[in-house]
């Protein structure tokens, strides 16, 4: 969206002054970019250490957490027992500072070891079957949702107390404190079980198998409607609650009043002079949602039992599958440092001041 | 600009129309297949990862039953019959030290070749190597139209994890690991093949040339379900055939949705006791035990979630259904509720009644706290009746809740009071049920009873040959009289619950020909469910 605002004015400077700017952002950029790597890479190996200790303050260990699930849909055989616990038990005999460097060097060559709750399939394996269900749902849902709730709070913002800010606002205040698990269960009442317009559950019927196939694909589309949408109705009035109090402040700046007594179009003071303004702080919280999307939404998969990572962190979760877990926090909080770097990098390039600071 | 904003609406509507295209093909074919495909919900977790190791403990359910076939199996559900399998008798000899399994020489893997005694010495061989063999086998050699085995010591209390021995062929598994193999393409001697694993399903399509008989239902979906919100509306839709999870209000949620169709027969196959830390004072002291076991009205205590599921159960753990001709008379029915009785107990254990609440001589109050996992909706209410009807005595008692992780820590490290968690399963032989529960050797037994008079009435159950099991058990249901070194509470109650829409043929408690507990999405058990079903008529 800023990307949209901005492309017209930087087409329109005179060339001259192009070449110079990019000489200097050039500059800058390099000096920039290079501390920003350095604090990205400590923040990186603080991540990565946080994983690997987080999991394992957690009481309990694997080989009787895996028990107590079987226990919870059957009994479980004396034999049994003991396959589990010389399987499992011995998971954590080695010492602490050993485990925690075969992990960091582990780390390096992509290796996250086997899976314990679904041993003893690779982790990575594991991640994988998880990683585009998410990414694929949550992403889009999360960008339509910025979109438009960005859009509409714009809007809304442009004229507070107009008469779609008198609707808009307390309308969206109402459906943002919805519990979003209860408003999930609501709509899949009503909307799957009731009604039958979509499906109850699933990330896609269950005799497909996942692949570029026009059969299992559209199926995917139909089941991810439902879930998409409760994630885009109880995100969205966060979005636009935001952009609607931004724009109703910006558009009584100076510049604004400024540029609309130059007589420019409204619709150019809206986009170019206070929307591209007040969107600035959305994107950088935009970074940080959509680092979080590979992490999936766990309640929205558990409701809708969907096969993504949020399940699968769910289930490293009750199994104490610490490999899991680890791959999981892990790729999440690499996604979200990736995700804020890029906008850091974009943020220079959207807002002038940054540079002028940096410089 | 116009041109191009017409080009992307027919564009979009173009899509529109083949997306309404496709999913009207898809709902056409949903309809056709759903019509003979069993669904059956074995899975409470989201995802699956494909695992068809018989050996693993994270093998995806069916792969023993509908893919590999076990040796043979006890019917726990009636009277512990024989179930044939693979194997069609067994005879022991030498005291329990040898066993001879006469094997069904039709069987053949899904590959085309014979299943031969081989394979069997192979499996017993191989089980044994990797240490996954819970039995003290010493020796197996073919002999005659089937195999032998011999033991160390006497083994007639594992006949039954002898028979579920899952039987895979040798020149497939001589070379693989059976801790690290994933066995992403089973040949199996069962009746049904793989057919494809979707991260949400398995299925298991119908062999034609299974050995045994034709196999009536063609294809088996084995499915995930990660909520019982979720399962219920799945089961009142019909879209579940068979499944095992504990939902709230079976008989709303469920039967009455659909009475015709809608069937729950509870299986009993496991004892829940209240255990008590008996590391801890004054649980130690028998007449506090005994106290509390007096204190009880087990009815209530099973009819605290899912009326029916549950069943109360006498001072020896075993229910008079199946094991009536080995409980003593008196001590076949639930002990009843006795306040006065429950009360001279403790005052033999030095507690009196003061003011509504049990003291000791220094006026500290008896209390109780009773450890459970508070996720569990079902395992929550079964508690906290009971810490109801043991504060009416007098006792402090209380639920504190916990997360799975932690309650398994605290189990772990014997940090607690009491739990009322833990199920023993019965089995067809009480050995391991009292094993489990009483020896210290067990990882199960986690109260702390270390007794010279229970080991020996173990050691001379696991002796005991078959004619003689109903003897050897005496000692080890006195010392639960007696002594109650655990209380038995209920007997816990799986609620099978299978739909006769598509199918009919379901065991029931009137022709109990199988067990359908959750063994029933494997082994024996399953193999017999399956083969017995036949399509329903359409009325």
């Amino acid at each position: 969206m800023g990307g949209v605002t901005l492309s017209p004015a930087v087409s329109k400077a005179p060339a001259a002054v192009r070449r110079t700017s990019r000489s200097a952002v050039r500059r800058i950029w390099g000096s920039v970019l290079l501390k920003r790597i350095a604090f990205y890479l400590v923040a990186a190996w603080a991540a990565a250490t946080l994983n690997f200790l987080l999991p394992r303050l957690m009481p309990g260990d694997p080989a009787s957490a895996i028990l107590l699930k079987m226990s919870e849909l059957g009994p479980v055989t004396p034999d049994r027992v003991q396959l589990v616990h010389r399987l499992f038990g011995g998971a954590h005999s080695e010492p602490l500072w050993r485990q925690y460097f075969s992990y960091l060097g582990g780390l390096f060559h992509g290796d996250f070891g086997l899976s314990l709750a679904f041993y003893p399939t690779p982790v990575s394996t594991v991640v994988r079957s998880g990683f585009l269900w998410s990414v694929l749902l949550l992403g889009v849902s999360t960008v339509i949702a910025f979109v438009l709730g960005t859009v509409l709070g714009a809007l809304a913002g442009r004229r507070p107390g107009g008469w779609l800010d008198t609707v808009i606002s307390p309308l969206s205040i109402f459906v943002h404190s919805l519990p979003y698990f209860w408003a999930a269960l609501i709509l899949v009442y009503v909307f799957a079980f009731r009604l039958d317009w979509f499906p109850l559950s699933g990330g896609a019927r269950p005799d497909l198998a996942p692949g570029f196939d026009p059969r299992f694909i559209s199926s995917a589309v139909t089941h991810a409607l439902l879930p998409a949408a409760t994630i885009v109705l109880t995100s969205i009035s966060g979005w636009l609650i935001h952009m609607r109090n931004m724009m109703a402040s910006v558009v009584n700046e100076d510049y604004v009043l400024l540029a609309r007594a130059k007589g420019l179009s409204e619709t150019r003071v809206t986009t170019a002079y206070a929307a591209r303004n007040a969107v600035l702080p959305s994107v950088s919280s935009f970074a940080v949602s959509i680092g979080l999307v590979v992490g999936g939404s766990l309640l929205t998969e558990m409701v809708f039992n969907y096969p993504g990572l949020g399940s699968l962190l769910n289930q490293a979760i009750l199994n104490l599958d610490y490999p899991l877990m680890q791959a999981l926090f892990l790729v999440i909080s690499m996604t979200v440092l990736v995700a804020n770097f890029v906008m850091d990098c974009l943020y220079v390039l959207l807002d002038p001041r940054t540079r002028e600071a940096a410089s | 600009m116009s041109a191009r904003s017409r080009t992307v609406a027919s564009v979009i509507s173009a899509m529109a129309v083949l997306g309404a295209g496709t999913a009207a093909c898809t709902s056409g074919e949903e309809a056709s297949s759903a019509s003979s495909v069993l669904t059956v919900a074995a899975y409470s977790q989201p995802t699956l990862q494909a695992n068809f190791n018989p050996f693993s403990p994270n093998a995806l359910r069916g792969t023993v039953g509908l893919i590999y076939e076990q040796l043979f199996d006890f019917n726990t559900a009636d009277k512990n019959q024989f179930m044939p399998g693979l194997a069609t008798k067994y005879t022991w000899d030498a005291g329990g030290k040898a066993l001879h399994l006469e094997l069904d020489n039709r069987a053949k893997w899904s590959d085309g070749t014979a299943l031969s005694r081989d394979d069997v010495v192979f499996t017993f061989e191989y089980m044994k190597q990797h240490k996954l063999l819970a039995v003290p086998l010493t020796t197996v050699v073919p002999e005659g139209g089937g195999v032998t085995l011999t033991f160390a010591s006497p083994a007639y209390s594992q006949i039954q994890q002898i028979g579920r021995v899952a039987i895979v062929p040798r020149k497939l598994w001589a070379k693989q690991d059976p801790d690290t193999y994933i066995n992403r393409s089973p040949v199996g001697s069962g009746p049904y093949a793989l057919g494809r694993v979707t991260g949400q399903q398995v299925s298991f399509t119908a062999r034609k040339d299974y050995w045994r008989q034709d196999v009536p239902v063609k294809q088996i979906n084995y499915v995930t379900t990660s909520s019982t919100n979720l399962l219920a509306q799945q089961m009142v839709r019909h879209e579940v055939d068979l499944s095992y999870a504990g939902i709230p209000n079976i008989k709303s949620q469920y039967l009455d949705k659909d009475t015709a169709h809608n069937h729950l027969w509870p299986i009993r196959a496991s004892m829940k006791p209240l255990l008590l830390n008996l590391r801890r004072a004054p649980f130690d002291n028998v007449h506090v035990r005994k106290g509390i076991a007096l204190a009880l009205d087990r009815e209530k205590v099973a009819d605290a979630y899912n009326p029916g599921v549950y069943q109360a159960v006498g001072p020896t753990g075993l229910t008079a259904q199946s094991w009536g001709q080995v409980i003593p008379d008196g001590a076949k029915e639930p002990l009843a509720q006795d306040r006065q009785a429950a009360l001279k107990e403790m005052a033999q254990a030095g507690y009196q009644l003061k003011g509504g609440r049990l003291v000791d001589a220094k006026g500290k109050q008896l209390s109780l706290e009773i450890l459970t996992v508070s996720t569990f909706a079902d395992g929550m209410a079964y508690a906290q009746e009971l810490a109801g009807q043991l504060s009416q005595l007098g006792i402090k008692a209380t639920v504190p809740g916990e997360a799975p992780s932690a309650y398994v820590a605290d189990e772990g490290k014997h940090n607690f009071d009491a739990v009322f968690g833990d199920a023993y399963v019965f089995g067809s032989n009480l050995y391991n049920f009292y094993w489990s529960m009483l020896s210290p050797d067990s990882t199960q037994s986690i109260i702390g009873w270390d007794d010279p008079a229970t080991k020996a009435a173990l050691d001379k159950l696991a002796k005991a040959d078959p004619a003689g099991q109903t003897e050897a058990t005496k000692g080890l249901e006195k010392i639960m009289t007696d002594q109650v070194p655990t209380i038995p509470v209920v007997v816990k109650g799986t609620p099978y619950m299978y739909s006769t829409t598509r199918y009919t043929g379901w065991p029931t408690e009137k022709n109990p020909y199988t067990t359908p507990d959750p063994g029933a999405v494997s082994g024996v058990y399953a193999e017999k469910l399956f083969l017995s079903l036949r399509p329903a008529t359409k009325g």
